[in-house]
């Protein structure tokens, strides 16, 4: 136990018992949670769970636009003549879940993506399991991306692409890609008259 | 709360001019990336990297210095010496998260871009989760070692826990690639909100987590710090 600090004029209180205490509140506030954490893992239903791996996984799950797989979407491209959209984004990434839900969710959003383009989702998996597919790196390293989410309009050939980093509102996301769609548009060859 | 050990904490953390540029840095960074991409919110994880650089060494440095001499001669329990370097990391760190998210939403009111307070508001919170959660940590890791040793620890078990995760996703061994998870979860206590507050028990795992890592550290520390010797003969 400490002895008392004192000076002239002024005395400070020492603090009665030990110095050391165990915190013992705090070990039984740890022993809570732990049993809690274990309790929750085992009785909520696992799709309501995040696990851990993947937490936010909601970006894997429907929304309003037809995402197409990496493999058949740049065939779809050429023959309907849409440019590609490509969504880089990430699981853990809190600003792809918000675009997800303000514009993806969205169905007057929605459907002016799908009228517009061959929408593309390119979820980066590098958090989660170390490393992407060959396709999601061979995209990533194209179109150089730093970041996500990143919103990238490209014609099929993949020449002078628009990209649009960072989530900028649900007006505006819809007023770039339109605007890019158009740009897209006015830059791809046009298809020889037989 | 002991508002003269956190003022000493903060007079520490003034004094180191490489801390205050490296903190400078990514906050600049930050702003940048914002006023540049349009984007109202940073990666949460830069708070990550913030308080490693505020709050490395919270104890560590006390005690290579001798400087834990001084405070523990003083009527203070080890427990409360402990609690309040918390304090004092997750205070720092967060009014700087809180000065950055401001001038953020000021040059996006500047620029005459639409603001979505609710997405800055949540994004904030997360922020601060990750904080408290994160200081908890290095505050063990830093009763454990002296310096900054707290965030070589701290770069060391998060490699590790993403290496065996790693491994264990490459040899298709879930249990392996989820004990790794469990180590940077428990690293880096976070709650993703933006996500999860639509269902609250999508939120009852990663808070239970989160308040289990930041308690057990806690206690840990103070157990840690109880049991070691700071006297002058001590330290020869």
């Amino acid at each position: 136990m400490h002895p008392p600090v004192s000076s002239p004029g002024q005395a400070v209180p020492a603090p009665s018992g030990t110095t050391r205490p165990n915190p013992r509140i705090l070990l039984l506030l740890a022993m809570i949670f732990l049993v809690l954490r274990v309790m929750f893992q085992i009785v909520l239903p696992k799709e309501d769970t995040p696990d851990g791996s993947s937490p936010g996984s909601e970006l894997a799950e429907p929304d309003s636009v037809r995402w197409l797989a990496i493999d058949g979407s740049h065939a779809e491209s050429e023959v309907t003549g849409k440019p590609l959209l490509y969504d880089f984004a990430a699981s853990w990434c809190g600003p792809c879940k918000i675009m997800r839900k303000e514009v993806f969710c969205d169905p007057t959003a929605a459907a002016t993506i799908n009228a517009t383009f061959v929408p593309v989702r390119v979820m980066d998996r590098k958090a989660e399991d170390g490393r992407n597919t060959s396709e999601v790196k061979y995209l990533q390293d194209k179109f150089k991306i730093r970041a996500f989410p990143t919103l990238v309009v490209a014609s099929p050939s993949g020449d002078e692409p628009v990209v649009i980093q960072g989530y900028l509102g649900k007006d505006e996301t819809v007023k770039a890609l339109l605007a890019a769609a158009d740009k897209v548009k006015a830059n791809s060859p046009k298809d020889e008259e037989p | 709360m002991n508002p003269i050990l956190i003022g000493a904490y903060w007079r520490e953390r003034l004094s180191s001019p490489v801390r205050m540029v490296l903190a400078f840095a990514i906050v600049g960074l930050n702003i940048l990336t914002s006023a540049f991409t349009g984007s109202p919110v940073p990666d949460a994880f830069s708070a990550v990297y913030l308080t490693l650089v505020l709050g490395g060494g919270a104890i560590g440095r006390d005690v290579s210095s001798g400087a834990i001499h001084l405070i523990l001669v003083r009527p203070v329990r080890r427990s409360e010496y402990v609690l309040n370097r918390w304090l004092a990391v997750f205070l720092t760190t967060s009014l700087v998260v809180i000065v950055q998210g401001a001038i953020i939403l000021l040059l996006l009111l500047a620029g005459g871009r639409g603001v979505p307070f609710d997405m800055i508001a949540l994004n904030l919170s997360e922020q601060i989760l990750i904080i408290v959660g994160l200081s908890a940590v290095l505050i063990f890791l830093s009763s454990l070692v002296g310096g900054n040793g707290d965030v070589a620890l701290f770069v060391v078990g998060f490699l590790m826990g993403s290496v065996i995760s790693l491994i264990g996703s490459a040899t298709q061994k879930t249990w392996l690639a989820d004990i790794g998870h469990e180590i940077t979860r428990f690293l880096i206590p976070r709650l993703e909100l933006t996500g999860g507050v639509e269902s609250l028990t999508a939120l009852a795992v990663p808070l239970a987590s989160w308040g289990f890592s930041v308690t057990l550290c806690l206690a840990l520390a103070i157990l840690v710090l109880n049991r070691r010797e700071f006297s002058y003969a001590s330290t020869g």
